[in-house]
């Protein structure tokens, strides 16, 4: 039992790291990207084949999965960011199945749907992480660190400026600062602590294969995001927790072993849909319109104009 | 070479279902803004349902089809994504909606349905031979089937008073709204025309690929990346776009075996992208070139449905 919840708590700290980066993608700056399990999967991709040539080194691994992640953020920011920003999402869904694509059939490399086992344990500082209690332990402190810094980054002249992309380009280029560089800085910000998410993913299940990075994974980490409160620098902790630790309960329940796979996606949809309808009533017209109701008797036509206000 | 020109021919005719989903998508996209995913598991539900009812009478089948593809997609409009806008102005939201939508829609679809591909039996997917070339027939009707729902979608943009009110809506909303125009029986329709596109799609998506509970999502996300390569805001260049991927596809097959398939298409989508962020319409137009693209800045291209 003990162990049961170490891992639920280690993989929900882990997926709340890989969530915290898409939340500075799209939830900063605005940028829908369903390719986020993609640089996860390079972390846990590299910590697979590195680590057993440096000794488990976590530091160097990390810093390798981070490394290319962001090289390959850069790619996919170059072209994906060349259609305007609705379309972002296709492309990156379209770089997610490349991706996918090349996970299951460079055989030689990957190992495809086989996967790579026998990771070998992390150390840090040259002490070696054996237990799962301390992996744990490490995986918390790393949240901790994360939420910490995208506390201070949301706060900071960086978060203020991804804010801006988000709620107004035009005006943001018109005040001299470029829309396009702030949403490649937030792609390979977001895509370097994705990575980092992966590297940890890897180390602590001592395995990885290509069905694990693929786009369900990626509409995991969207679901996370969006129901733990877009924007918010501890939404993806409070996400992670629902989508990873509450609704695994399901299997709980009697079902057949086909059913509990869709069913979780089933709820993951419910729960993006959900939260988008009740944000309407929360923040976008609902109080306000209410409240306005009861103030004066406006024209519809006025009060159409004044929701177009966007809700932050 | 006559493998090359074999397997180029096979793409073009599966790029008929591409035809059929891509021009309702690209219609809801200009006339609403909304980035409608949840259509992928429509083309799903189509198909499964055909299928599931083909055994009971084919033109049973075609009904119960067209209900449940128009039941589900008014449904996503009246019932989630219009309390949705009602409450939130931008688009962020509505997407969200429908990224949604798509995920319960496959995962519900997944759950009643069983994961296997089944194929309706037909006496159609033999062959005919055209100048050396073998051309599936069922294909060829596919081709054939787009082609109509291509010039009738044209002809009704074109010479309908509803046609015109989708296209202002399109070329821009808030005018219409200033004259009064119908704005929201626009996006209605549009939504309507979509559903019944997929119809046809679904069903020869069934006898082509199978019927699974996820066989929409591949083609959904090639009829999008056809949106956008053949510019937003032109039925034609939807449907040329779509036409383009069928053949990519099916040249994919040439020296590759067939799991690269879906990484080859997308990613000559994102070459295409790199090359012509405005799509493949900027070149047949003839518009002054510009000296620097600057996709970010929000001045849209005009917005012409029909072209």
């Amino acid at each position: 039992m003990i162990d049961y919840l170490t891992t639920v708590g280690a993989l929900t700290g882990i997926f709340a790291i890989a969530a915290i980066g898409l939340n500075i993608t799209t939830g900063f700056a605005g940028v829908f990207s369903a390719a986020q399990a993609v640089f996860m999967g390079i972390g846990a991709y590299v910590t697979a084949l590195l680590a057993p040539e440096v000794g488990g080194s976590l530091v160097v691994c990390a810093l390798a999965g981070v490394a290319l992640a962001v090289v390959v953020a850069f790619v996919l920011a170059s072209a994906a960011l060349r259609v305007s920003e609705e379309y972002f999402m296709v492309a990156s869904l379209a770089f997610q199945i490349i991706v996918s694509t090349v996970l299951i059939s460079w055989y030689s490399v990957t190992k495809g749907t086989d996967g790579i086992p026998g990771i070998p344990i992390p150390t840090i500082m040259g002490a070696e992480l054996s237990d799962q209690a301390g992996q744990t332990v490490l995986i918390w402190a790393v949240v901790a660190v994360m939420v910490g810094l995208t506390a201070v980054l949301r706060r900071g002249s960086v978060g203020r400026l991804f804010y801006a992309i988000r709620e107004d380009p035009i005006a943001t280029q018109t005040l001299g600062r470029s829309p396009i560089a702030g949403k490649y800085a937030a792609i390979m910000l977001g895509a370097a602590v994705s990575a980092l998410g992966g590297v940890l993913y890897a180390f602590y299940t001592g395995f990885v294969n290509s069905a694990t990075f693929d786009y369900a994974m990626s509409i995991k980490l969207v679901a996370i995001v969006v129901v733990g409160g877009i924007g918010l620098a501890i939404g993806p902790v409070v996400g992670s927790a629902v989508i990873i630790a509450v609704i695994p309960l399901i299997s709980l329940l009697d079902l057949p072993s086909t059913a509990v796979g869709p069913l979780q996606q089933l709820v993951y949809g419910l729960l993006i849909i959900a939260v988008v309808v009740l944000r309407g009533y929360l923040t976008g017209g609902g109080l306000r319109a209410l409240r306005r109701r009861h103030r004066s008797t406006l024209p519809s036509s006025a009060s159409r104009i004044d929701t177009e206000r966007v809700p932050t | 070479m006559h493998e090359f020109v074999q397997l180029a021919v096979g793409g073009l005719l599966v790029g008929g279902i591409y035809v059929m989903i891509a021009i309702g998508m690209s219609l809801i996209l200009d006339v609403t803004g909304i980035l409608h995913i949840a259509h992928g598991a429509n083309i799903s539900l189509c198909a499964l349902t055909f299928t599931a009812v083909e055994p009971h009478g084919f033109v049973l089948a075609v009904a119960a089809t067209l209900v449940v593809s128009l039941a589900f997609t008014m449904a996503a409009y009246d019932l989630l994504y219009r309390p949705v806008a009602k409450r939130q102005a931008d688009l962020f939201p509505l997407f969200l909606a429908s990224f949604g939508l798509w995920i319960v829609g496959s995962s519900a679809l997944t759950l009643v349905f069983s994961a296997n591909a089944t194929h309706p039996p037909t006496s159609l997917d033999s062959t005919i031979d055209v100048a050396g070339l073998h051309l599936v027939k069922i294909n060829l009707m596919a081709f054939g089937a787009a082609i109509v729902c291509y010039l009738l979608t044209r002809t009704f943009l074109r010479r309908t008073m509803t046609g015109s009110l989708m296209r202002a809506a399109a070329c821009n909303g808030e005018m219409a709204d200033v004259w009064g125009m119908p704005r929201r029986r626009a996006e209605r329709v549009a939504f309507v025309i979509a559903a019944l596109l997929s119809v046809p799609a679904g069903i020869f998506a069934a006898y082509i690929f199978g019927a699974y509970p996820t066989m929409g999502d591949v083609p959904l996300l090639i009829a999008f990346a056809t949106v956008i390569i053949g510019g937003v805001g032109s039925i034609t260049g939807a449907a040329a776009g779509a036409l383009i991927f069928g053949v990519i596809q099916g040249v994919a097959l040439w020296q590759l075996p067939p799991a690269w398939q879906e990484g080859v298409v997308f990613t000559v989508f994102l070459l295409i992208i790199l090359i012509a962020p405005r799509g493949l319409a900027m070149f047949g137009k003839g518009r002054p070139k510009r000296a620097k693209p600057t996709p970010q800045t929000s001045s849209e291209p005009p917005v012409e449905l029909v072209r």
